[in-house]
């Protein structure tokens, strides 16, 4: 029997918003009101391009693409100062990580340009490779390479010796 | 490890940078989020009607979908059954419409195949401008045919979005009611509100809100919804804003009186167009549910339940919910605490996601329970936010929630829930919730 729309959306939104909801958090540097609002439109626009998504090879990467590309355009609306940092939730994850550390990070992450963070995300967070990130973000990958070398080189300075403890994975 | 580790002439660090992104990302957690799959949902349905109806710029496209809750199969594509709302908690618990095989509640009157309303957009847009004060409006494309239009009104204090949506309101004698009864405020703060009948039956129900539960912006928005007696549903918003979301607002009300936005809905000359609406697709032969779906529940059971379990000693000032949602609003004499419950069946798939981190703990029987302190994060001042999420095997959830607040947007009125935390465990944990019916 075919299934609807809705419910293949469903059963695919049920799998992957939460990954969709945590790319965001990082985007936004915390902001869960505004990560939330991402998600959301991110799944509007899914569902609404169900049919061509259903076609797709990886629906869950293109969700994380427009989740991107949303976020992008959002920062684009709004005022280029800016900066919002959101409320940490307090549970901590099971490797005992330091919450001040992570505090620390998504202050990091919202001292960079939209694109630069997107670009961190995507390669760091999402493992893209360099095409497939300048494929998302609708530019060249030699302005992904510059971007990452300069998004690298002031998260270092921010964060310096202490991401080594963040405990690795 | 990761794949970039020899290309990045910064290995090292990239590889630190990454531990650090996942460990700071898997710190947010969807619990409690259930609504982000359900606003997506609605959302993404919003959108498909919107380039339907080819309403295109920043005017509102389309009032039509409920407040927090969806529409059940009376607008989208034709040919398909009435679709379930949303996975878990709506953020109102409003119910919705669902077929139920056998009934038909469209009037006898049409002989309209099932589809799309193709009602010439022009002559909605006379009837919205024959029916509210004199001023400008500005329409986007009055050329096609449809069931909703947008629009912007000026009446020169400021330009507004409006909107007007005409539909059936589904199968089933209460179809349509929670479309024309005051939200809970528990969950969609609002001025005032107002349900009733008119003079022919319908019933109406006007709300002064706003565009965000937490009024993160200003943007007010007002709204009618008037249901005949003969199911079909007559829903009008109006903003203080040119565009429902992120505009800058123009003017400190929208434009029309409650009155005239009732006297808006009311208008007799909606009913020709109304009958241009075709009836609902009729119900399939079997039950429209993929066999694989869970079960669902239906009705009071949950709600029931959840007050039976309160602790004495507790006055319940508020309650709602229908189907697997549940709230009610205690009291125990230091202030007002909201409580909620959802009761899901099926949700195995999201179990690496709702107890892959936290404090988590397996009980003899497998089943899974997640104990969570945290901050509120629906906007109210000092609101904390704690949690009891509990899953068996087979994936049936139970998860209750308590706040020190008697709604999640608004500051907190006490230092901390009026339940502790061992008893949310012990509520949700109880035999009760397996025996509520669902199918």
């Amino acid at each position: 029997m075919r299934t609807s729309r809705a419910d293949e959306f469903l059963e695919f939104a049920s799998a992957r918003t939460g990954q969709l909801f945590r790319s965001a958090c990082l985007l936004t540097s915390g902001d869960v009101h505004l990560a939330e609002d991402l998600t959301q439109e991110t799944l509007g626009k899914m569902y609404a391009l169900w049919g061509r998504v259903a076609r797709i090879g990886n629906p869950a990467a293109y969700a994380q693409t427009v989740l991107v590309r949303t976020f992008l355009s959002h920062q684009r609306r709004r005022s280029a100062t800016e900066r919002p940092l959101g409320e940490l939730p307090d549970h901590t994850p099971d490797d005992g990580t330091d919450p001040l550390l992570r505090i620390a990070l998504l202050d990091a992450l919202a001292a960079l340009p939209p694109k630069d963070r997107a670009v961190v995300v995507l390669r760091y967070w999402e493992d893209r490779s360099v095409e497939e990130t300048a494929d998302a973000l609708h530019t060249s990958s030699a302005a992904v390479r510059t971007r990452c070398t300069r998004a690298l080189g002031k998260l270092r300075q921010r964060l310096g010796g202490s991401i080594g403890e963040f405990a690795t994975r | 490890m990761s794949q970039h580790e020899h290309h990045d002439p910064e290995g090292g660090f990239a590889d630190e940078l990454g531990s650090a992104l996942r460990s700071t990302g898997e710190s947010f957690g969807l619990d409690g989020r259930p609504e982000l799959v359900s606003g997506g949902l609605a959302r993404g349905r919003r959108r498909l009607l919107r380039r339907r109806l080819a309403v295109t710029g920043g005017a509102l496209a389309l009032a039509g979908i409920g407040i927090g809750g969806v529409y059940a199969g009376s607008v989208l594509t034709p040919g398909q059954s009435a679709e379930k709302a949303s996975v878990a908690a709506p953020r109102t618990p409003a119910p919705t419409a669902t077929p139920t095989p056998g009934s038909t509640g469209e009037p006898a009157s049409d002989s309209l195949k099932p589809g799309m309303a193709e009602i010439p957009l022009s002559q909605i847009a006379d009837v919205l401008k024959a029916n509210t004060p004199a001023g400008q409006w500005r329409f986007d494309g009055l050329d096609g045919t449809g069931q909703a239009l947008g629009g912007v009104y000026d009446d020169g204090r400021g330009e507004a979005a409006v909107g007007i949506s005409l539909s059936r309101a589904g199968r089933g004698p209460d179809a349509g009611l929670d479309m024309v009864t005051c939200p809970e405020k528990a969950y969609v703060p609002y001025d005032r509100c107002v349900e009733g009948r008119i003079a022919d039956g319908s019933r109406v129900m006007v709300i002064e809100g706003y565009e965000y539960p937490d009024k993160r912006e200003e943007t007010k928005r007002w709204r009618a919804v008037l249901l005949t007696k003969d199911g079909f549903l007559v829903d009008a918003s109006e903003y203080n804003a040119p565009a429902e979301k992120g505009g800058t607002i123009t003017r400190e009300d929208p434009p029309f009186t409650a009155t005239q936005l009732k006297e808006l809905v009311a208008a007799e000359a909606w009913r020709p167009l109304l009958r241009q609406i075709p009836p609902l697709p009729t119900a399939p032969a079997q039950p429209g549910k993929a066999p694989e779906a869970p079960p669902r529940i239906t009705g009071n059971g949950v709600q029931n339940t959840l007050r039976a379990l309160l602790p004495k000693g507790l006055t319940v000032t508020d309650k709602g919910g229908e189907g697997e949602f549940a709230f009610v609003v205690v009291d125990d004499g230091k202030g007002e605490s909201l409580v909620q419950v959802n009761v899901q069946y099926g949700m195995g798939k999201v179990s690496g996601d709702l107890f892959g981190s936290g404090d988590v703990t397996t009980l003899p029987d497998g089943r899974k329970v997640k104990l969570t302190q945290q901050p509120g994060e629906k906007g109210g001042e000092g609101v904390v936010w704690w949690t009891a999420d509990t899953m068996t095997t087979d994936g049936f959830r139970v998860v209750v929630s308590a706040f020190n607040t008697g709604a999640q947007h608004e500051a907190a009125t006490r230092a901390e829930p009026a339940l502790t935390m061992e008893r949310l465990k012990t509520i949700a944990l109880d035999p009760k919730w397996a025996k509520i019916p669902a199918k």
